[in-house]
């Protein structure tokens, strides 16, 4: 099973700094919250589209198509409720639906697919040691980003220790599929326990491989990744920074807002 | 040449145990020697190796008393990440030594620790990753590599830091045959670049070419010396738990001149003094037994959804009730696919499998646990209970047998296994040849009239291989139908009635056991090779299988 | 607190934090996609039956451990975003809050690290503190979703503090199965693997523990059932109750 949403392809976006990566994908976020009006909204997921296909990224898009989906439905339906607007069109007792509630709520479905889209492409072209790397040279003290990228390794290591572990138990009469939901709880247990015993068992046997290796949480050390800002990263940092300033000035000159909140 | 290692009186406790795991242990290493350290399970050869880079007692506390130099550093004085520039450590699990998301960042690793320039830690990647063969894995997840090449990585790891001592300890147990052969050959070039090192390992074959052998006996070096010495004293081995070279057992028993380590070895002295003359290997043809067939593929295929691989490719089988039967091939061959089958874990992308003549499609899940056993390889990924009685009864009263009946049946099933009376223990505190007898007994206990097992012996010692192996033999006699999936070939040999050789998705051999292991040519297409003793049995045209029985025919003939 | 910061220097305590998040993104991705509830937000997490437990045991390796691991669910669920900051937060507390008030809330609490597991006391605490650690981890992850507009606050924080609550009373059983192997077999109870001038005192623990409690509940209560117009202000002052509480154990 591969889990990991890196594509290696080499596109222009794929060769920017991690540092760029990081940041730039916190500068797509900001202007992916400017923004409540439908339309605007649409304009800013649709660049993210063209961002996507620009990076190669788009075969992401397509394995999340469901999440995708759901999250722009989901969201129609749900934010009418909570909005409140000027312009009622329907309401019964204390439920209201008004006009721009109703837009709101495509606009923040709009939003919520920008986000996961704006995370995918950052993920198709970032690679787990560049992120780790990336948030190294961004300030991260060392162990904990020691603790992360160890967390990215353990993570298939597990998983298919849960897979073979769902077998095992099945082959002793385990039956996972059927019974109400607190049956199912309790059959958690035999799956639960070994896995969380084979993986803390893991602990102490790690932490001496690793003090064999020389590791000392405070000592100084250096790296062997060496990622270089270049031209292209103080470009793609300008534009994306340029960007963010025109949508916000935009916003706060009354522009792309269907209700005054975020 | 100066020494490497010196060792003087050592003896450590573990804290809050009270059994010394070193006591008075004794020895030296001479710089760009080779040496191998083999005894049982809990000899203290683990706990040595630990005491070489200061793990024992910095890490492992414990009362230490001795002294222990490494190039002229006492090492209870220095800390383990001093100690990594002159000692590199390499443990039997891999999976617990690789932490990097890339490879050539695990190689990469140690000299960061050791605040190397950059270029450097570059060289040093190119220099290790080409030692070990994984030049052009660079870039792969270390979790996507393949269990020889996860262990030469984490060797590649280790190298990196340039210790000018390598412990290695148990580095092959977890492997198949050629991961194994990958490793070996690693350490060979080591040994060829005349670098020290210290090996632990269960196999005599690995022994056989070091400079001194040492063997532990709970806690104790008992002997130390070239391999000639200590490899032929058989009765000294057996205490220590270790397996004796069979050529050499052979030999003893026969009462033939010389002591040879291999079989080359020993073809050359039979020639030499003329001790038995090679005559025509009669094999036996026809399946050993006629009863109903109990087990059944029809052209089998089986397509894995998440890999587009086929796994199995028209596979036909039909397996007899009472049979013994042993699955071997390399990785990846489809074995364990195949077995999955049969217990209906896996359903063919095409064709069928039968139980008793009934399709296991018919058949519910839960039933078919009754039906056919397995127990897979590793123990702990099954135990979840608090005491071994709840952990054995657990598959009965998932059938909703009342608490009695299920008592009953679990003394049963602990009785088979030689655990009676460990009912309350806290299976987790368990040794692992014991978990995995618990493992057995949970199976046994539904009594299916089908067990299979996943690599029964591995990550055992040589003695608990034997009492393992010993415990199916019974369970046979007593009717069962028994099914291992195994890469230990005196396994299969000495335990199993019909060999089935798995290559590529296919059944390449299929035959009783003698008739298999004659097939030297075809064993090798699957990459297997008969066990020592059989190799020399093809050669002189004997048909026995086991240590006795090879002696019986070559007095009698 | 201190320990929080301290237990990096920890060989043993960092690999559990890894280990921890691994076990905890493993179980994510594994149900992630298996009961939607708010899609690309939250959905039935079978895995919360975890943070609890490997908070009781290993302490401050848990809350970062949780966070670290929820981050990973994101990340590979393929829900990274803004909303990440304070899954990060919430999570941490859920991993955080359960050790660093199970010896604070007094007089409920009886002061002492060990868990007596066979004390009926030590039940009604880890039920409260189920509750509690779920509803706080809940407050402050809907408050920044309103903020953020992408979820109505009411719904998000209900939502999470049942389903941890739930998934943490099913973790009492993991515990109990767990608790003897990991604390005599393989001794990594946290307080056994950090040093004990690391560990250090809490500031003003019991009155830490008492802000925790009141902000999670009626940030959860008032907010989603009572006054749920002024959820966002609720949500946010909760919040800083949580958090200052959360400092000063």
């Amino acid at each position: 099973m591969n889990i990991f949403l890196y594509l290696d392809e080499n596109t222009w976006f794929h060769r920017l700094d991690p540092r760029t990566k990081i940041i730039g994908v916190l500068l797509l976020f900001g202007i992916v919250m400017v923004f409540n009006h439908p339309l605007y909204m649409a304009a800013v997921a649709l660049g993210l589209v063209l961002l996507g296909a620009t990076a190669k990224a788009l075969p992401n898009f397509w394995r999340m198509r469901y999440i995708l989906a759901l999250l722009v439905v989901f969201s129609t339906v749900l934010w009418p409720f909570f909005a409140k607007g000027p312009t009622p069109l329907w309401s019964w007792g204390r439920l209201e639906v008004s006009r721009e509630s109703l837009m709101y709520a495509v606009a923040m479905g709009l939003r919520l697919a920008s986000f996961v889209a704006a995370g995918l492409i950052f993920l198709s072209i970032t690679t787990n040691e560049e992120f780790t790397q990336g948030l190294i040279r961004l300030g991260l003290p060392y162990p904990v980003a020691f603790a992360f990228s160890t967390a990215l390794r353990l993570v298939p290591t597990f998983a298919g220790a849960g897979a073979t572990i769902v077998q095992a138990q099945i082959s002793r009469g385990l039956d996972v599929e059927s019974g109400n939901i607190f049956q199912r709880a309790g059959k958690f247990i035999p799956l639960g326990v070994p896995l969380f015993i084979y993986a803390v068992r893991h602990t102490n046997m790690l932490a001496m491989a690793l003090e064999s290796k020389g590791f000392n949480p405070g000592a100084p050390r250096t790296w062997y990744l060496n990622p270089q800002m270049r031209r292209a990263d103080y470009l793609a940092l300008a534009l994306l920074t340029v960007a963010f300033l025109a949508a916000l000035f935009l916003r706060l000159q009354g522009y792309g807002q269907v209700l005054p909140r975020l | 040449m100066g020494v490497a290692i010196s060792i003087q009186d050592l003896s450590f406790t573990y804290a809050e145990t009270t059994r010394p795991a070193l006591r008075n242990v004794s020895g030296e290493v001479e710089e760009g020697t080779y040496v191998v350290m083999m005894g049982h399970e809990g000899a203290g050869k683990s706990t040595l190796c630990c005491s070489l880079n200061a793990l024992v007692p910095r890490f492992f506390r414990g009362e230490y008393a001795g002294r222990v130099v490494v190039h002229d550093v006492e090492v209870a004085k220095a800390r383990v990440a001093e100690m990594s520039r002159r000692v590199g450590l390499v443990l039997q699990d891999f999976e617990a030594q690789l932490f990097s998301t890339s490879v050539e960042l695990e190689v990469a690793f140690g000299p960061e620790n050791l605040c190397l320039p950059r270029d450097e830690i570059e060289r040093r990647i190119d220099r290790y990753l080409r030692f070990v063969g994984l030049a052009e894995m660079r870039r792969r997840e270390p979790a996507s590599l393949s269990g020889g090449q996860k262990q030469r990585l984490a060797i590649a790891s280790v190298l990196a830091l340039e210790p000018l001592v390598l412990v290695m300890d148990e580095p092959t147990t977890d492997l198949d045959p050629i991961g194994r052969e990958e490793v070996l050959s690693v350490a060979d070039m080591l040994r060829q670049e005349r670098r020290t090192l210290l090996v632990v390992d269960q196999d005599p074959d690995t022994a056989v070419d070091a400079d001194q052998v040492w063997l532990m006996r709970e806690g104790e070096i008992v002997a130390q010396g070239p391999p000639r010495q200590v490899l032929t004293d058989l009765a000294l081995l057996e205490s220590c738990g270790v397996q004796p070279p069979p050529t050499v057992a052979l030999f003893q028993a026969l009462g033939w001149p010389g002591q040879p380590l291999t079989v080359e070895e020993a073809i050359a002295l039979i020639r030499e003094h003329n001790l038995a003359r090679p005559r025509p290997l009669q094999t036996p043809t026809l399946p050993a037994n006629g009863r109903p067939v109990i087990l059944e593929l029809r052209d089998v295929d089986y397509v894995y959804p998440t890999r587009a691989v086929e796994a199995l490719k028209g596979v036909n089988l039909q397996i007899r009730e009472g049979e013994f039967l042993a699955l071997v091939g390399q990785n990846g061959s489809g074995k364990t696919t195949l077995a999955k089958h049969l217990n209906g874990l896996l359903k063919p992308t095409r064709g069928e499998v039968l139980f008793r003549g009934r399709p296991l499609g018919e058949i519910r899940r839960t039933e078919m646990a009754r039906f056919v056993g397995y127990v897979f390889q590793n123990p702990d990924h099954q135990i979840f209970s608090n005491t071994v009685r709840e952990e054995v009864g657990f598959s009965l009263r998932m059938a909703g047998m009342d608490a009695k009946a299920v008592e009953e049946r679990v003394a049963e099933a602990l009785a088979v296994v030689g655990l009676s009376g460990y009912e309350e223990e806290v299976p987790f505190t368990l040794t692992k040849g014991e978990r995995q007898r618990v493992a057995v007994a949970s199976v046994l206990a539904a009594q299916p009239q089908v067990i299979i097992l996943d690599e029964p012996t591995t990550g055992l010692d040589y003695r608990h291989q034997r009492s393992m192996m010993e415990m199916l033999r019974d369970l046979h006699r007593r009717g069962h139908t028994v099914i291992i999936i195994t890469h230990s070939m005196w396994v299969a040999a000495e335990y199993a009635e019909r060999v089935v050789v798995m290559r590529d998705g296919q059944i390449l051999l299929d035959a009783p056991t003698r008739t298999a292991f004659a097939q030297e040519g075809i064993l090798a297409e699957a990459s297997l090779r008969p066990p020592p003793l059989l190799r020399l049995g093809n050669w002189l045209g004997t048909s026995g299988i086991p240590l006795d029985a090879m002696v019986e025919e070559l007095r009698t003939g | 607190m201190k320990a929080v910061i301290t237990m990096w220097k920890n060989t043993r305590m960092i690999i559990l934090v890894a280990v921890c998040a691994a076990i905890y993104a493993a179980a994510l991705l594994a149900f992630k996609t298996a009961i939607p509830l708010i899609p690309g937000i939250t959905e039935v997490r079978v895995a919360n039956i975890f943070p609890m437990v490997f908070s009781l045991l290993f302490g401050p390796a848990a809350a970062w451990g949780s966070a670290i691991g929820n981050l990973i669910g994101d990340i590979f669920g393929g829900t990274l975003g803004l909303g990440s900051i304070f899954g990060f937060i919430g999570n941490f507390l859920l991993g955080y809050l359960p050790y660093a008030m199970w010896t604070t809330l007094k007089p409920i609490a009886d002061g002492k690290r060990e868990l007596a597991l066979g004390n009926w006391r030590s039940w009604v605490l880890y039920v409260i503190l189920a509750l509690v650690s779920s509803a706080a981890c809940g407050v402050v992850i809907a408050m920044w979703l309103e903020v953020l507009g992408l979820v109505p606050y009411p719904v998000l924080v209900s939502i999470i503090t049942i389903n941890d609550t739930v998934g943490s009373l099913i973790g009492g059983l993991l515990l109990l199965a767990v608790y003897g192997v990991v604390r005599r077999q393989l001794r990594l109870i946290w307080w056994e693997v950090m040093e004990l001038e690391d560990i250090g005192k809490p500031a003003a623990g019991v009155l830490g523990a008492w802000l925790v409690v009141a902000g999670a509940l009626v940030g959860w209560i008032l907010g989603a059932y009572v006054l749920s117009g002024q959820a966002l202000v609720i949500g946010i002052i909760t919040t800083i109750l949580i958090l200052v509480g959360a400092f000063l154990m």
